[in-house]
């Protein structure tokens, strides 16, 4: 590039002024830009070529920390004042929980995202300064923002929020978070205690819950979502792995090498063990996980909970041997009485009469009855052989100490009857999948010659209506198959969140209000929430990107919900999807740009993040942004909130340490974490291998101490009350169905029996939105780095469904609720009859519309989930 | 000569591009430049983008309810080739250079370009067989950390326009007493290297082993040094 080339591109915009003057070559024709003398004349051309000397340079300790659950530990390399690189660091201190397998440290990972955090930092599209959308400009529109103060962006903030509040009150105004980051300093985390402060109402954002809703139904509720797993240096241990509605192998490439343990026969004789493992996927797509499997099913989109009840029939009617029956009765509600009337558990004061008696009745082989301890684990009340049980437990009469008398039966006994209607037939006609293979996984599952199995799940299945199902469905199957609680078996994820973490006390305010996004727009129309005025006019999006990653993005959230809005603010690292469509738009630190600790993660370690440089341009840490604006606030009245934010960031830090322990019981401090920089707080029973799981077979959140695969807590069996309150009342018949693990078909996707006609005749494909290497959710969208190998979004689509479309053509993918423009990809790793849009890219980056419009709000009353993938569309030919 | 080489075993490899951008960072690559690259089974040596990527061969059945793939019976493939320079024992490459600028270390067979004598004619862009060259002609648009601060590792050669560049197994670091970036990076643990003949070395036993191996167009007799694990 030559220097006239130079000046004029440099006279643009400064997007391309920073990328002209990246040019190394361009660079050297200034010999006498000082820019130059600080180390760069030694990366590019000098004129004596001579081999670069070393470059001063200092290394901190960061925790990368999307929500892709790794959070890795990182070296971040500073030069002058920028980070330069970043690299894999030691995560863990000792051997403890290795599994015997720490070659090269077994928790030390980074991937392709980690590799690239000089570009997200550094990148154009980064947010360097407040900025205030002009007057004259449309909300979303891209170039109409102006830099301004801090000072005039916190009067701006705190003075609309105060008339919003003076008018309406404090629930008229709302914050809307993310997974942005894992942190407590940077991300969601301070914008929660922001909402509650305030006393505003929150918007939960209704994602990934039907997985946990499954899994805490039998496990108990007395642990933080997505935490039912064995550690994932288990992995190895198992025998057989099924990966099922997952893609680890490109969602989670650091936790990849767990698994490929697994299947590597010297790794395992490293462990005692005999040979490889065998993998499983089940996945309508054929992703880089399947192709990874020894056997890999291609079931039906939506139909996964079908696989599992056929399979749950296969053991309990057929392959009565492989049932663990020690398990099952020592461990799980099995031999415990129902009410043929309630449908509830048979209690001790039912038959005594006395309330005192507090009790659960299970059954014994002679026909009497035998009452546990709801406050210690219920002893085995079977006495005689385990195989003839369920034919004592079915429906007999129990004499009530009312007088009356109910029919009875064990929760066995009614779950045996309950998935007898799942034969070989009627798997085939709803999941695709036949005999043979039915047959053959649920040996793989339930075999003693294929145990311990691990099942490694996603949220593939999460992301239908019926996701919870699902996850009910399979920890049934893992109970009785008795895969849980040893090492190598368990069923669901390890994400230990928030495992360590002291909530530091509020001095004002209270909680705030949840309203689901899935009813939010019906709040805006209405003004109501549970029979209540919620007069919502102001809004904060924080600590994520609520716009890209919230369902029905066009119809339900850009059209029905911004326009009402009287006053947006959003806290951003770059500029997003959701950035656009805000009012005043605040710079927040990147994550190596404040100190932070970071204890949520798939590993079960406490970890530091040094601050190593000073944030760019105006940025101010999130924890700061709150700081900021509590100040702001208390300057209009009587608000007194700031006193909960009257703390730095590293005093804070402390305070939410304070009560950690370690997985020996010493404390957690800020000030040791900093010494050492990551601090293992569980490992099992023994206090020196991997966590397992149930492995004391208590599971202390439910009230029998048993895994509850026949549902009894009411909270669980319905989400209103645990995690989200709908104010909306389930009927008996509602509540009886979802006792048990049970079909439903997905509300849209589904193209089985009972499908809708004329719905799948208009709209001929399933879709869902595959999660690549690339993008964790939408972060990363904007890493040229990554870019040039993602390429521009597609469409992915059979030969079978493509007909005269070809790769590379110009398609409109397209439903009732919007559309998206992209270039077609005629792919074999779709299943016929569905299509997929990689997930992530913003609207600016396709030609027309997005990959979100095209989802839904439309959810399952039980679950309050969304249902990305639940979704049909119509793909033609586009004229552009 | 001792000889270097790398092993990749693609039952662990999940072609997660993590090499390819790791490369890219460490040496501080310019726009649309690798030295490494991703190839699935069906375009293993030719060009490839977004819509070819992770191209599986075979077809996508479902009639007939059955699985899809077995251990026996696969339908559908998927493997990967990371593709950078071979650094051949016997490298085409250095034969065909006319100034001498391309030549092997005799300490550990790596092929590295002298900058200072390359002036990037590109004959040895032709003569590679796998497309492993890149020529910096000076157009280059190169990222840089923040406006001014150059990103990567420490110790690479000054990148000079009217050269050729490719993969040099991270020569600097290997001087260093470092492995290359992209093994230090790779979370698959797929990626290995040592010298070629060396029983006390970990890539000894994989090579040495019951697993097949392959190298990528040995017609060419220009005996690779890159192997992979089938």
């Amino acid at each position: 590039m030559n220097i006239k080339k130079f000046l004029e591109r440099g006279a643009l915009s400064r997007r391309n002024l920073l990328k002209s003057f990246g040019g190394g070559i361009a660079v050297a024709a200034f010999p006498g830009c000082s820019k130059d003398d600080d180390g760069d004349a030694l990366i590019f051309e000098t004129a004596d070529s001579n081999p670069p000397s070393v470059l001063p340079e200092k290394t901190f300790k960061g925790a990368c920390r999307p929500n892709c659950w790794n959070s890795c530990m990182l070296d971040v390399t500073v030069r002058g004042d920028k980070v330069v690189r970043t690299k894999r660091a030691r995560l863990g201190t000792d051997e403890t929980g290795l599994n015997g397998l720490n070659e090269e440290g077994y928790y030390d990972r980074i991937c392709l995202r980690g590799l690239s955090h000089v570009q997200r930092m550094y990148s154009p599209d980064r947010v360097y300064y407040p900025l205030k959308r002009m007057d004259d400009r449309e909300r979303g529109d891209l170039n109409g923002f102006k830099r301004i103060s801090w000072q005039e962006a916190m009067n701006t903030i705190s003075g609309k929020f105060h008339e919003i509040i003076s008018a309406y009150g404090s629930r008229a105004v709302a914050f809307i978070t993310g997974s942005q980051a894992y942190g407590e300093t940077t991300g969601v985390g301070p914008y929660g205690r922001l909402a509650s402060s305030l006393n505003a109402s929150s918007i939960a954002s209704n994602v990934d819950m039907a997985l946990t809703l499954g899994l805490h139904r039998v496990f108990g509720p007395d642990r933080f979502p997505f935490f039912d797993s064995n550690e994932l240096s288990d992995m190895p241990n198992a025998q057989t792995i099924f990966v099922w509605g997952s893609n680890i192998s490109e969602t989670q490439v650091q936790s990849w090498h767990f698994l490929a343990d697994a299947l590597d026969e010297d790794k395992r004789r490293k462990i005692g063990k005999t040979g490889r493992a065998t993998m499983v996927a089940i996945d309508p797509m054929f992703t880089v996980a399947a192709s990874k499997a020894d056997y890999y099913v291609s079931p039906r989109p939506g139909s996964d909970t079908v696989i599992v009840l056929a399979m749950l029939r296969e053991i309990m009617h057929v392959r009565r041997e492989w049932t663990d029956w020690e398990y099952l009765f020592n461990d799980t509600v099995a031999p415990f009485l129902i009410r043929e009337d309630t449908k509830d558990f048979l209690k001790q004061s039912d038959i005594t009469g006395s309330d005192s008696d507090n009790g659960y009745v299970g059954l014994t082989i002679d026909g009497s009855f035998s009452y546990t301890s709801p406050n210690e684990k219920g002893k085995p009340v079977f006495s005689g052989t385990y195989s003839d049980y369920d034919q004592e437990g079915d429906n007999i009469s129990v004499s009530l100490a009312n007088g009356g008398a109910v029919n009875v039966s064990t929760a066995y006994a009614l779950l045996k009857n309950h998935v007898a209607e799942w034969t070989y037939d009627k798997c085939m006609e709803y999941a695709n999948v036949n005999e043979e293979t039915l047959k053959k996984l649920t040996e793989l599952f339930a075999a003693p010659e294929n145990k311990p199995v691990t099942v490694y799940p996603g949220f593939g299945t999460d992301h239908y209506s019926n996701g919870h199902h699902f996850a009910h469905a399979l920890a049934t199957l893992s109970c009785i198959t008795g895969n849980v609680g040893k090492p190598g078996a368990s069923c669901g994820l390890f994400i230990p969140f928030g495992f360590v973490l002291n909530t530091v006390p509020l001095a004002s305010g209270g909680a705030s209000s949840n309203i689901p996004y899935l009813q939010w727009r019906d709040v805006m129309d209405t003004g109501k929430f549970r029979g209540e005025d919620y007069p919502i006019k102001g809004l904060w999006m924080a600590g994520g990107n609520q716009i890209s990653n919230m369902g029905d993005q066009k119809q339900n959230f850009i059209d029905g919900i911004i326009p009402k809005l009287d006053f947006i603010v959003c806290s951003e690292v770059v500029m997003t999807d959701s950035a656009r469509y805000a009012d005043i738009i605040l710079p927040a630190a990147y994550w190596f740009e404040a100190p932070d600790i970071v204890a949520k993660a798939n590993h079960p370690f406490a970890v530091i993040n040094e601050k190593a440089v000073e944030p760019v341009g105006g940025a101010v840490s999130d924890w700061k942004i709150t700081q900021l604006f509590a100040q702001a606030m208390d300057k209009n009245g009587a608000y007194n909130i700031y006193r909960d934010f009257a703390y730095t960031e590293e005093e804070y830090l402390a305070e939410r340490l304070k009560g950690s322990v370690d997985y020996k019981g010493d404390p957690i401090t800020y000030e040791r974490l900093k010494e050492e920089k990551s601090i293992r707080y569980l490992s099992n029973l023994a206090k020196n291998g991997p966590f397992i799981f149930g492995e004391d077979g208590i599971y202390k959140g439910n009230a029998t101490m048993r895994a509850e695969f026949y549902a009894n807590n009411m909270n669980l069996m319905m989400l209103t009350l645990y995690y989200m309150n709908l104010g909306r009342d389930f009927t008996e018949e509602e509540r009886a169905f979802e006792r048990l693990p049970s079909w439903e078909k997905p509300i849209e996707a589904w193209d089985g029996p009972g499908k809708d006609d004329a719905l799948t005749a208009k709209y001929p494909l399933a879709y869902q939105q595959e999660h690549t290497r690339w993008r964790v959710h939408s972060q990363w969208f904007h890493v040229e780095w990554l870019m040039e190998l993602a390429g521009e979004p597609f469409v992915m689509i059979n030969p079978q469904d493509a007909g005269d479309i070809k790769t590379g053509d110009m398609v409109k993918v397209y439903n009732d609720r919007g559309y998206a423009l992209v270039k077609a990809r005629v792919t074999e790793k779709m299943r016929p009859g569905q299509v997929s849009i990689p997930k992530g890219y913003q609207r600016s980056q396709f030609k027309g519309g997005g990959y979100q419009e095209l989802t839904t709000v439309k959810y399952h009353p039980a679950a309050v989930n969304q249902a990305f993938y639940d979704a049909r569309v119509k793909i033609e030919k586009a004229d552009i | 000569m001792p000889q270097l080489v790398m092993v990749i075993d693609q039952k662990r490899c999940i072609g997660c591009h993590s090499c390819s951008i790791a490369c890219k960072l460490e040496n501080n690559l310019p726009k649309d430049m690798f030295y490494t690259r991703v190839y699935t089974n069906r375009v293993a040596y030719a060009g490839e983008n977004e819509l070819g990527m992770d191209e599986p061969e075979g077809s996508h059945v479902i009639s007939g309810g059955g699985f899809v793939n077995t251990p026996d019976r696969r339908s559908l493939m998927l493997k990967y080739y990371t593709k950078g320079c071979q650094q051949c024992a016997k490298p085409l490459c250095v034969d065909a250079c006319p100034y001498e600028a391309t030549y092997k270390r005799e300490k550990d067979g790596v092929v590295i370009v002298d900058y200072d004598k390359c002036i990037g004619c590109g004959q040895c862009v032709t003569a590679c067989p796998y497309n492993a060259r890149v020529s910096v002609t000076g157009d280059e648009e190169y990222y840089k950390g923040a406006q001014d601060t150059p990103v990567g590792g420490q110790g690479i050669p000054p990148h000079k326009k009217n050269t050729v560049e490719k993969c040099t197994f991270c020569s600097h670091r290997l001087d260093a007493g470092l492995k290359p970036a992209c093994i230090e990076a790779c979370p698959a643990r797929a990626r290995f290297i040592g010298e070629e003949d060396n029983p006390s070395n970990e890539i000894y036993p994989m090579l040495n082993g019951a697993r097949e191996k392959e190298c990528l167009l040995p017609e060419k007799n220009t005996e690779p040094s890159v192997y992979f694990l089938k």
